[in-house]
């Protein structure tokens, strides 16, 4: 009988998930949304008639957790977790060219009791280097078959393919330190590594680059480089295709507006589904651009590095140089930067990380950011050539990152105070990422978005509608469709909602109307601009230059800065208070969170409205 | 005599004597293989006290100690 499930374990940096990607595809069903593993991701094996599953696993260096996500792999392995079931048969995958430390981990997963496999990848690295490794000598040690697989180019796949697919995998040989003290499976795995490889000549490309990449001046400077052409290109690219998707969306409204005669249906279809999903939609190319650059940053082996360089920076607001990663991701969307946040082992750093996340300037700021600057801000250069509306944009994103320091510092030296934490990085070796595997990542990354946050926005979006377009009005028909659709917004339930809200938003210079869209903006903050189109009548179906002369009219300089200084701060974000509670297990965090940021929202709106 | 990692200069080889301080700092740092035996040369030290990058015979990390981690070498 053909083993059902089997496990894929290594430690970090192996070329794991390389291995994962490059064996099952796109049979993947079950994912996450960060360029980090942090949720075991399930793939089918198709050999011969019969379906393995496989179970990509977070990184683990031994059986005792540090973090999150290392704890949810023992946990598996043990057959202790409550969803996963245990394995049948353990894929292990350790490195040819840092072999030490993957033996020290084979010595514990020995002790499981399961049979196992060991994939030996980088051996062309080590070959290409005059090294030798000794697989045979290895496989009768162990006890187990080790089969070497160079994943970048298929080679080796089919032998381990046809391994599982016999159930080839065995029960390896005891190891007599298995469950003993770690320096002595250092001391075995050290002694295991003299007896099956032979070092060749030292890696000198990843020396060199390091004597760069991790040079305090040169660092910082390619640091700065890769940060500007990382958000530049996030922007920038993503920017043809969010165009592409909103025409797409309306093109779509439009001719469903057409072939539905029933006026409630046709508002609910257009308005209410297809709107809806548009507002997912838009969001994709960022989502997606973000999710890519990140693996591949991680799979160069750039981010261990970026991690080491701002250490010390992080150090500042309490936090470490691992906290880097969810907040780098925060820019784009704070539920992959909260997911990733599971790579911090300390509980304190990655909750005070995680509450900083929702203040990172995220995508869906940046169309509420770009509609206010270009109504209010004037179009003038200052300082001798840089634009006032570019320059008010960069510092709402400093702010927005200053502040979600000093959030995360406050907390550090209240709620989460504590010993300073150690960091610990390995530097993987630098290698060009595998473009398969990006691939595949790029599209399970995308079909989970879409499942997971997609239906959260959905829903909300449904109960917008309900909202804005209930209870049904009979304008006068005489009036023009924009004039009728304002007349059903006066006259709606969320009318009703602004206007008893409104004096709790009054001293910040907020009418009825800017409460309403900040109030829409609750569900996500995107709907701003689609909201404030409809409160004040302005056609936005094809871009918003029509809305911005409208609201250039209608509001004042101070009070435009004062509804930016709100949405710096605000989290307005149901999908991200759903991660936030899921990650950090209780409601407790994502209300603190929330009242955090309302408070400073409020605060700032006040102070900027009555200074300018 | 052995000494604290962080307080020798970039530059210097050195051979781990002990790791001391939390053991959940302490198990990972060697699994990460600082262990006591191993050898290591800190390649540079990042300025303002933050981390050192190490280099092992067959890893290259970034580790910054602190009280909860101590790293006792001979240099």
């Amino acid at each position: 009988m053909a083993a059902r499930t089997i496990a894929v374990v290594g430690v970090p940096n192996v070329g794991k998930s390389t291995l994962f990607n490059e064996l099952t595809g796109l049979q993947q069903r079950v994912g996450n949304f960060p360029g980090v593993t942090v949720e075991p991701m399930l793939g089918t094996l198709r050999t011969g008639g019969d379906e393995l599953t496989v179970i990509d696993l977070p990184g683990i260096y031994g059986m005792s957790a540090a973090s999150e996500d290392e704890q949810l792999t023992i946990d598996v392995l043990r057959g202790e977790h409550p969803s996963i079931p245990r394995p049948d048969v353990i894929v292990h995958v350790l490195s040819a060219d840092h072999p030490s430390k993957c033996f020290a981990l084979f010595a514990e997963l020995s002790t499981l009791g399961l049979p196992m496999v060991v994939v030996a990848t980088m051996v062309d690295a080590v070959k290409a280097r005059g090294g030798v490794f000794d697989d045979i000598t290895l496989h009768h040690s162990l006890g187990v078959p080790v089969v070497p697989v160079v994943g970048s180019k298929g080679l080796g796949l089919g032998e381990l393919r046809d391994a599982l697919w016999s159930n080839a995998a065995t029960l390896p040989n005891p190891v007599d330190v298995g469950a003993a003290s770690v320096e002595e499976r250092s001391a075995w795995a050290r002694a295991m590594l003299d007896e099956v490889v032979v070092r060749g000549r030292e890696d000198t490309t990843t020396k060199w680059l390091d004597r760069v990449m991790l040079h305090p001046v040169g660092g910082a400077l390619v640091f700065l480089i890769v940060m500007t052409l990382f958000f530049q290109s996030i922007f920038t690219w993503a920017q043809p295709l969010m165009d592409g998707i909103d025409v797409l969306t309306a093109k779509i409204s439009d001719a469903a507006a057409q072939l539905i005669s029933n006026d409630l249906l046709r508002s609910f279809v257009v308005r209410g589904l297809i709107g809806g999903v548009g507002s997912i939609l838009v969001f994709l190319p960022q989502i997606i651009i973000l999710n890519v650059l990140v693996t591949i940053l991680e799979e160069c082996g750039y981010l261990a590095r970026a991690a080491f360089l701002v250490d010390r920076a992080m150090g500042v607001f309490g936090l470490q140089g691992r906290s880097f990663i969810p907040l780098l991701g925060s820019f784009a969307c704070a539920i992959p930067g909260i997911m990733s946040a599971r790579i911090i082992p300390s509980y304190r750093d990655r909750m005070a990380t995680i509450m900083a996340t929702p203040l990172m300037t995220c995508s869906a700021r940046l169309p509420v950011y770009t509609l206010l600057i270009s109504s209010v801000v004037p179009a003038i250069t200052i300082a001798g050539g840089f634009s006032l509306q570019a320059a008010v944009m960069v510092g709402l994103y400093v702010l927005g990152a200053l502040s979600g320091l000093l959030v995360a510092l406050v907390l550090k030296r209240t709620m989460f105070r504590g010993a300073v934490v150690p960091f610990m990085i390995e530097f993987p070796p630098y290698r060009m990422p595998s473009l398969r595997s990006i691939g595949v990542t790029m599209v399970h990354r995308t079909r989970d978005f879409v499942t997971t946050a997609g239906t959260v926005i959905l829903a909300f979006s449904v109960a917008l509608w309900i909202l804005t377009e209930l209870p049904r009005t009979q304008p006068d028909p005489s009036m023009t469709e924009l004039q009728q659709q304002q007349y059903q917004l006066d006259n709606s339930y969320a009318a009703d909602l602004g206007r008893t809200l409104q004096p709790i938003f009054a001293p910040l210079g907020f009418d009825w109307r800017i409460t309403l869209g900040v109030l829409s903006s609750y569900a996500a903050r995107e709907t701003f601009v689609s909201a404030m189109g409809q409160i004040y009548a302005a056609d936005v179906a094809e871009s918003d230059a029509p809305l911005r002369e409208v609201l250039q009219e209608q509001i004042p300089l101070r009070t435009g800065l004062s509804i930016l200084a709100f949405y710096v701060f605000a989290l307005q974000c149901i999908s991200t208070m759903a991660i936030m509670k899921r990650e950090t297990g209780s409601w407790k965090w994502p209300t603190l969170a929330f009242g955090i940021t309302f408070a400073m929202a409020y605060v700032a709106s006040l102070i900027v409205y009555n200074v300018f | 005599m052995s000494q604290l990692l962080q307080h020798l200069p970039a530059g210097t080889r050195c051979r781990i004597v002990s790791v001391e301080g939390d053991v959940r700092h302490t198990e990972r740092v060697m699994q990460l293989g600082l262990v006591p035996g191993v050898w290591c040369t800190i390649v540079r030290k990042a300025p303002f006290g933050g981390p050192l990058e190490l280099a092992l015979d067959d890893a290259r990390l970034g580790v910054r100690p602190t009280r909860e981690l101590c790293i006792y070498v001979d240099a």
